[in-house]
């Protein structure tokens, strides 16, 4: 079995049923990296990254990911709009999972109550309207407004069949669930919840502001780090660099190169952050970073010379024959230009294929 | 194997592809694509199926994709296996499409950039590429120029051998 990374298991949600939601959800994520957006942020042409995203692309190329216009790591701006709405979308998220799964439990209820009251407008349609003596009808209605009680926030009413006392926003739900007071403190319960849950959207904790966690430093105070000419700069001065950073400073000139460069990626990034990361934070990061590239890196030499040339000796062999088979003829005839390019037969290539 | 130390951005990156590939399908079924096994998230393999109204159709394809630890940052590379008899495939079975190159270096000198690997492409997009490569090979940037050379002057005969061998495929 594949143990998976913490950070991915609780960064991988489960989806929306309804498709809106889910296109909602996903386009709160970036493109290059399909987690929601760290520090979101954009460059000239408006299509938004992560920091860290946009400034490791950007370090390859010049360009937006998207459109491939110009683009500049000093021209980056942060969208700050969006990642509050993304805060404000992570804190309604669960909220909103739990409602569709209530909505479409209820969606499954309903389809048997609306079978159910077509049931009850026969039964006394066969008993006749006008067979009532008026004063009868009256004296229920009035009865029934007496009936209905204020209790809370919820209007109480009297339940046509048990002639019980029944809340009636669930006055449905308690004739399906024949009339029994057991089922309906359920029912009160779960839409209750729900109810708790849509003000949490939209009501009170909706406007609780996203406080900064533990460990994180307050905005505003950082500053962020030029880029080095590292092509230029001697062990010297890149050592003196990492120093002045804290890092560590061992390892080949090609190390600490890359080392510098991802720190300042990791740093500006986390500056752009809305709650930015403690330095020490950070700094695991770039030691976790360096340690996956270190890993990755050291897998591919493993590719053995010898086992190659083992593993190819006919792929080799058929080839220095291919071209011992030609020698004779350009030897022959004085060698041009055209028949260097000369393809072999097309029956040789699809034995060279197979 | 899958290390404690494997990019976690780019894992994340493979399994939200792989699971959106799950969840929605290729358009028109074209192909399949996912990780080999388990334990490797970076190799994955992918099935083609021989486009409509080329000698490729009834076809299936089989490839190898291989993802490096900085993905999506640089390409991933793409190897037919067994390999394929087409202008854009080298003869061990590696693909030649702009798509997968990476901006940095262009090794054919004329591709535009606007065709190249960035960060936001994606196995499906690529895949798509691949396949409309099959419908019509580009003849700038071959791979196999002996095929190239037939395919231009005698398409007859390149119709026949890549139908040939989609038969001699699938009767192994």
């Amino acid at each position: 079995m594949v143990d998976l990374p913490r950070n991915i298991q609780d960064t991988d949600p489960e989806d929306f049923a309804n498709e809106l939601l889910r296109k909602v959800d996903n386009s709160l994520k970036c493109p290059i990296c399909k987690a929601y957006f760290d520090a979101a942020m954009y460059s000239d042409c408006g299509h938004t990254f992560c920091a860290v995203c946009l400034r490791e692309s950007l370090s390859v190329k010049q360009e937006c990911p998207i459109c491939r216009k110009p683009a500049k790591e000093l021209s980056m701006k942060k969208n700050i709009m969006l990642e509050d709405t993304l805060i404000l979308w992570q804190q309604a998220r669960d909220t909103l999972l739990t409602l569709e799964r209530l909505e479409a439990a209820k969606a499954s209820k309903k389809r048997k109550r609306s079978a159910s009251i077509q049931s009850i407008e026969s039964d006394s349609n066969e008993a006749g309207p006008s067979s009532r003596p008026a004063s009868t009808t009256v004296k229920k209605m009035k009865k029934r407004a007496e009936s209905t009680q204020k209790t809370g926030d919820s209007t109480m009413t009297e339940c046509p069949m048990c002639q019980n006392l029944v809340v009636e926003a669930i006055i449905n739900q308690h004739i399906d669930g024949g009339c029994n007071p057991e089922n309906d403190k359920k029912i009160t319960r779960d839409s209750q919840r729900a109810k708790d849950q849509w003000s949490s959207v939209f009501g009170k904790s909706a406007k609780r502001k996203a406080t900064p966690v533990k460990g994180e430093t307050e905005p505003g105070t950082l500053e962020k780090l030029p880029r080095g000419s590292y092509d230029i700069l001697k062990d010297k001065d890149l050592r003196r660099m990492l120093k002045e950073e804290g890092l560590p400073t061992d390892g080949e000139t090609e190390a600490m190169k890359s080392r510098h460069k991802q720190w300042v990626i990791f740093w500006n990034s986390n500056v752009d952050r809305k709650f930015p990361k403690s330095r020490e934070t950070v700094k695991e990061e770039l030691k976790k970073w360096e340690r996956e590239m270190a890993s990755s890196r050291r897998k591919r030499p493993q590719v053995n010379a010898v086992e190659h040339l083992k593993h190819h000796k006919t792929d080799f062999d058929k080839l220095v024959q291919n071209v011992r088979s030609r020698k004779p003829k350009s030897s022959a005839a004085a060698p041009s230009p055209n028949e260097v390019a000369e393809p072999v037969a097309p029956p040789d290539v699809m034995s060279i294929d197979d | 194997m899958l290390s404690r130390n494997t990019n976690a951005t780019a894992l994340r990156r493979l399994m939200t592809e792989y699971k959106q590939l799950t969840a929605n399908g290729s358009p028109d079924d074209m192909f399949t694509a996912g990780p080999i096994s388990e334990s490797d998230f970076f190799t994955w393999e992918a099935l083609i199926s021989g486009p409509k109204d080329t000698p490729f159709e009834g076809g299936v394809f089989a490839a190898k994709l291989t993802f490096p630890s900085d993905y999506p940052l640089s390409p991933f590379k793409m190897r037919f296996d067994p390999p394929l008899f087409h202008p854009n495939v080298y003869a061990d079975g590696n693909v030649c499409i702009s798509i997968l190159h990476a901006p940095g270096d262009d090794p054919t000198m004329y591709e535009s950039a606007s065709e190249r690997w960035s960060p936001v492409q994606s196995v499906e997009k690529v895949l798509l590429s691949v396949i409309s490569m099959l419908a019509e090979p580009n003849l700038e940037s071959g791979a196999n120029i002996d095929c190239c050379k037939l395919y231009r002057d005698n398409r007859e005969e390149y119709n026949r051998i890549v139908k040939a061998s989609i038969r001699e495929q699938l009767e192994l």
